[in-house]
């Protein structure tokens, strides 16, 4: 039984896993504290993590149904992420393995992000290319078997849920804007105009989404307000369609290169409706088989870092007790 | 009784096991900013000395700061989920009363002075808060100060003509500044500039119950807001694009 803690960025998050099955997940957001100071706060992610992480474990462990003696394994994300935040989960789940005796696993973030393939109602078996975009991180992951994984590409600036927040927030909308982006796009005629696609030459994995979201800028300082705000659907739509242009190309483009079958999303970004649509459009196309995960895994949850702690070695007493968090860097088991 | 007290606070950790009458062990740490490294490892040292177990705990006292935000919250956290996984008593003290308890001559019977201790609060500030001593303990005497160190001296000056000792790493962080009336910091060798968790422990035969949600009002005390425009993510680049 594995009682999973993560706190990478703004969601405080527990859950409970009994063998694959998922007996608890629970979400706490801190939307609502961010949105005020238009972006993610690290020093108010950290202190609402610590007001939340135990109300929040004792949600997961009485929807879960489990005495505190039946949890032998618990996991939390060490990184990367915002450090503060981080640190909060893993004082939390290194105090509870004491406390329960049980043993820990320290997961990496991203890797709680494909594992989220591996839960129920449709467990994905490598090997597969996994994309990872949300507002913190955008990569494509190859996944040869399960409880592994090598990255092909990242971005090399924003992520690109942060390039579709601040292209939404350039039009108007309000942190986190990359939602009410989409409905507007929806809307709107993508061929409006062109924006540029990052790092747009065959072969490059990698991500750049600066560049487009400073031509948006340009662009709308050019249009004046007027034209900006008649054509505004128009705008986000051809927007909206470079940053996700950019996710297929080179998602379509790893699994050509690695001869990779499947295809799955993670991150909030999976989200996105246009990447959705067009992304199956181009799977179908090559026969490649394409799997998105339920909302509520695709975006940072604990249910990940319970699958990913799953098929991780566990670290027993005492070795636990010196591990610490990281901001970034490689993932060192 | 038997109570694990630990503090966070600053760069020094430090962790104290048993009651005010009978000290079990106590550790201190030259923690750096290694806190979530080393603490649970002194905690299971601590323990394993006295040949006790977490679950044998009958409190758990931990220091609230001010003092360094993600020192403090390791130690807060690592309390509060000890506390709640056990289901053993919490109880949140503050770091600048367990300095003023080690500055504290009880015996001397000189109540005329005051006790000033202080801690570092980086970006050129330090915390800190006037205490008085009656008989057996110490008594706050004015609220909790942000101040840069020149500020401080000025508002202690015009609260008080008293003799005011001072002590915490507050004051070795800015020694010239603060050897001025009515302020006398300790010599800069003196232990007591160190806050140790020995202050936090228990009368012997204090009883307290474990409540779920008393365990949630267990919180740093940060004085200091967050500072939103230095990090806000999202204005990290350029004109905040
Ligand atoms: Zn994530």
């Amino acid at each position: 039984m594995i009682l999973a803690i993560e706190t990478s960025c703004d969601d405080t998050c527990a859950a409970v896993l009994d063998d694959g099955k998922l007996l608890a997940s629970v979400v706490s957001s801190q939307d609502e504290f961010h949105a005020r100071y238009g972006g993610i706060v690290p020093e108010v992610a950290s202190r609402r993590h610590l007001e939340l992480i135990n109300p929040v474990i004792e949600a997961a462990l009485s929807e879960a149904g489990v005495r505190p003696g039946q949890i032998d394994r618990v996991a939390a994300t060490t990184g990367p992420g915002l450090i503060g935040a981080l640190m909060v989960g893993v004082a939390t789940a290194k105090a509870v393995a004491y406390a329960f005796k049980a043993d820990f696993v320290p997961v990496d973030h991203l890797e709680g992000h494909i594992a989220a393939n591996y839960l129920p109602p449709e467990p994905l078996e490598p090997p597969m290319i996994c994309l990872i975009a949300s507002g913190g991180h955008t990569s494509i992951v190859h996944v040869p078997e399960r409880g592994s994984f090598e990255i092909a590409g990242r971005t090399l600036d924003d992520a690109a849920g942060e390039a579709l927040d601040k292209g939404a927030r350039l039009l108007g909308l309000d942190y986190p804007g990359g939602a009410e982006l989409d409905s507007l796009a929806a809307a709107g005629d993508p061929d409006f105009t062109a924006f540029p696609i990052g790092l747009d030459r065959p072969g490059n994995l990698d991500f750049s989404f600066s560049g487009v979201k400073t031509a948006l800028y340009y662009y709308l300082r050019k249009a004046g307000e007027q034209q900006a705000s008649s054509r505004k659907a128009d705008i986000a739509a051809s927007y909206q369609k470079a940053v996700v242009s950019a996710l297929i190309k080179k998602t379509i483009s790893a699994a050509v290169q690695l001869d990779c079958r499947q295809i799955c999303l993670a991150g909030g970004v999976s989200a996105n409706s246009e990447l959705r649509r067009r992304l199956k459009q181009e799977c179908d196309r090559r026969d490649l088989r394409l799997r998105i995960p339920p909302p509520q895994l695709c975006t940072d949850n604990a249910a990940m870092i319970a699958s990913a702690a799953r098929f991780r070695p566990a670290i027993g007493y005492p070795g636990y007790l010196i591990i610490g968090a990281r901001a970034s860097g490689a993932f060192v088991p | 009784m038997q109570a694990l007290a630990f503090d966070t606070a600053t760069e020094d950790l430090s962790i104290a096991l048993g009651n005010r009458q009978e000290l079990l062990g106590e550790i201190s740490v030259k923690a750096g900013r290694s806190h979530l490294e080393l603490l649970l490892p002194a905690i299971n040292d601590l323990l394993g000395n006295a040949g006790m177990t977490a679950a044998g705990l009958d409190l758990i006292c931990v220091g609230t700061g001010p003092g360094t935000f993600s020192g403090l919250r390791v130690g807060v956290a690592t309390a509060r989920a000890l506390s709640q996984s056990l289901e053993t008593p919490l109880q949140g003290q503050s770091s600048l009363a367990a300095l003023a308890r080690g500055m504290a001559d009880f015996a001397s019977g000189n109540r005329e002075e005051l006790l000033l201790p202080v801690i570092d609060a980086r970006r050129g500030q330090v915390f800190a808060q006037l205490y008085r001593t009656d008989a057996a303990s110490v008594l706050a005497a004015s609220g909790v100060f942000c101040e840069a160190p020149q500020d401080l001296i000025g508002k202690i000056a015009a609260l008080t003509d008293r003799p005011v000792r001072a002590a915490g790493n507050g004051i070795l962080s800015y020694f010239a500044l603060f050897d001025k009336k009515p302020v006398q910091p300790l010599p800069a060798a003196d232990l007591r500039h160190r806050v140790r968790a020995v202050y936090y422990l228990p009368a012997p035969g204090l009883k307290i119950k474990y409540d779920s949600h008393d365990l949630l009002d267990v919180l740093p005390a940060y004085i200091r807001e967050p500072d939103a425009d230095k990090t806000v993510l999202l204005r990290k680049k350029g004109i905040w694009l």
